[in-house]
């Protein structure tokens, strides 16, 4: 997998910007549309590899719901787990498609996470 | 209705979305997405599982799943493993070790190939001959892995469904030797 070296370095920069401005946030992690790490911290026990192969199948079988249910692209997933959410948005670049992955406790605001980490996307996607 | 699930698995581009398009009757549902692998010759990859459906003539239905195929994503080989009835591994003979690929796959899968059945499918034979389908079985074997295993053009409709067709024969052959126990 080669990544551009200016993608790198903005996707770099998404994930600095989400862990320092969002409050909560425990991991941030910036791969590639077929499960491979671009970039990625973490401040929990999350494993970027493992994290980046299941926000990979799960933003894929989030389109194909999307799809099947006749409501579209699928731009994100969002799960709600016991102690925390997992947001996944969808960068769409023109040369490499890529998932922002955003692990956050109960502590943050979800709307604040979602935010920002499509703001992410959308820096990436422009990158 | 009487269904059952049935799993496909095995490389990246041994042909596993393209066996269960040949073979479902529905449009099949897959989540193919860029490649980004230099060192796979392929322009898309399945990253979360592939679905077709089959009726058979006595009128069940098998319904077909596919997982990807990389080791990266044996998550989903345990999701996709449960409740199924059996198991279709489709080797790529022109990969640099297939008997490697072959256990990573039997041992990703041993649970199931040990309650369930399977069968195997060697594909580019024809460009590719070393390991033959008998170096195969033998390695197998070896593992002590007992099933059928036969050369396969996944494109052709007729041979996946003769993989079906044995991996039932073993299904069948097992739940006959269940009752006389």
């Amino acid at each position: 997998m080669n990544i551009p070296p200016h993608i790198h370095a903005v996707a770099q920069a998404a994930v600095d910007s989400l862990m320092r401005e969002v409050k909560g946030v425990r991991a941030v992690v910036v791969s590639t549309e077929d499960g491979f790490e671009v970039t990625g911290r973490i401040e929990n026990t999350a494993k970027v590899a493992q994290l980046s192969a299941v926000a990979s199948s799960l933003a894929a079988l989030g389109s194909l719901s999307g799809e099947e249910s006749n409501l579209g692209a699928c731009t994100s997933v969002t799960v709600e787990a016991a102690h925390g959410h997992v947001v996944m948005v969808q960068a769409r670049h023109r040369e490499v498609d890529l998932i922002v992955s955003v692990v956050a406790g109960r502590d943050a605001v979800i709307g604040q996470v979602l935010y920002f980490a499509k703001q992410a996307a959308r820096t990436l996607a422009q990158a | 209705m009487i269904e059952h699930k049935i799993l496909f698995s095995g490389t990246m581009g041994a042909g596993k979305t393209t066996a269960i398009a040949a073979v479902s009757e529905i449009g099949p549902l897959s989540t193919d997405v860029r490649n980004t692998d230099a060192s796979v010759a392929k322009a898309t990859t399945t990253v979360g599982l592939d679905y077709g459906e089959l009726t058979l003539d006595n009128g069940e239905r098998l319904r077909l799943y596919g997982t990807p195929g990389q080791s990266r994503f044996a998550f989903m080989w345990d999701i996709l493993a449960r409740g199924a009835l059996g198991l279709v591994i489709l080797i790529d003979n022109s990969r640099p070790d297939p008997l490697a690929d072959l256990d990573v796959y039997l041992d990703g899968f041993a649970d199931l190939i040990g309650r369930s059945a399977c069968v195997v499918g060697i594909g580019r034979t024809e460009t590719h001959a070393s390991p033959d389908i008998d170096a195969h079985g033998r390695h197998m074997a070896a593992r002590g892995v007992v099933c059928p295993v036969l050369p396969v053009d996944v494109r052709e409709r007729a041979q996946v469904l003769q993989l079906l067709d044995l991996l039932l024969l073993q299904l069948e052959s097992r739940s006959l030797s269940d009752l006389r126990a």
